[in-house]
């Protein structure tokens, strides 16, 4: 997935990190394994903290609002 | 605990924070972008190696709970090393492992000693284990219980045949409980949520055989 963002010349590096988001909850989905063996809720609420942030910021974006201190 | 995902999760987060801070002071957003990614891959496998269990530790912590348990001593002491019945009772909340000189009704039987019908029996309880939707051949060997394990259930009939143990089987009325003697047929009671009574059994070295009799509830 990384190597396609770098082939298509994404820059935005808040895409690279949701989509590792998504493909982290989709893997683990797809896979009960690594959850019956694994205990992972910490991991799942800083991810979905982070992806929550960069989808706020995003909106906020989008709604004329911008957040000092973070890059466009 | 898994070391080798640790160690595998930290190289990877080290590797990339390198390249992070190399993106950031050149102002290349796709090396900052993939580093990025990589960070995250990197806690992915730092959190699966800190917090891997080992898939025999549920069975072997119930086990381990019920031998720790007081009333094994009294489970010796009433004789019943030389024969038992031996049935699984499930209620929903608990299975209980009831041993007994005869056979006796899972109604009404409460953990610890206690007498049914003149029958005095001891049960030892534990909440019920998921097979999480597998067969019960799977999720015995899935455990690590045995290496092969062959389940077959005709009517109200079930064969278990389980080879390449790794615990070693002691034939019935030795010390301490078997592990077999008591997981097994609590396994079964959690997945076919019905008691079992236990009809025959047979241990040997690498090896357990029982054949069990699905009672209802």
């Amino acid at each position: 997935m990384t190597i396609s963002l770098v082939l298509s010349g994404e820059t935005r590096w808040d895409v690279y990190v949701s989509l590792s988001i998504l493909v982290y909850f989709v893997s683990t989905s797809v896979l009960p394994d690594i959850r019956e063996k694994t205990d992972l809720r910490l991991l799942d609420i800083f991810l979905i903290a982070v992806f929550s942030l960069i989808v706020t910021v995003r909106v906020a974006e989008i709604l004329g609002y911008t957040i000092p201190g973070l890059p466009k | 605990m898994d070391n080798r995902f640790v160690t595998l999760g930290m190289i990877v987060i080290v590797v990339s924070i390198g390249f992070l801070v190399y993106g950031v002071v050149t102002g290349e957003p796709v090396i900052t972008g993939s580093a990025l990614a990589m960070v995250i891959l990197g806690m992915v496998f730092t959190a699966i190696g800190l917090t891997y269990r080992d898939p025999l530790t549920g069975l072997l912590r119930v086990y381990s709970g019920i031998l720790s348990s007081g009333l094994v001593k009294v489970y010796e002491d009433l004789g019943l090393l030389e024969e038992s019945a031996t049935r699984a009772c499930f209620n929903g909340n608990l299975v209980h492992i009831v041993f007994s000189r005869k056979p006796v009704e899972c109604e009404g039987i409460k953990p610890g000693v206690g007498v049914k019908s003149g029958v005095p029996y001891i049960s030892l309880a534990g909440e019920p284990l998921s097979t999480g939707g597998e067969d019960l051949d799977t999720a015995i060997m899935r455990s690590g219980l045995a290496q092969y394990a062959v389940v077959m259930r005709e009517g109200d009939t079930v064969t278990v045949d389980l080879r390449g143990t790794p615990f070693p089987g002691e034939p019935v009325g030795r010390r301490p409980l078997n592990l077999y003697q008591v997981i097994v047929p609590f396994l079964a009671a959690s997945h076919y949520s019905s008691n079992i009574e236990v009809v025959e059994e047979d241990l040997g070295d690498d090896y357990y055989r029982a054949v069990l009799r699905v009672v209802g509830h």
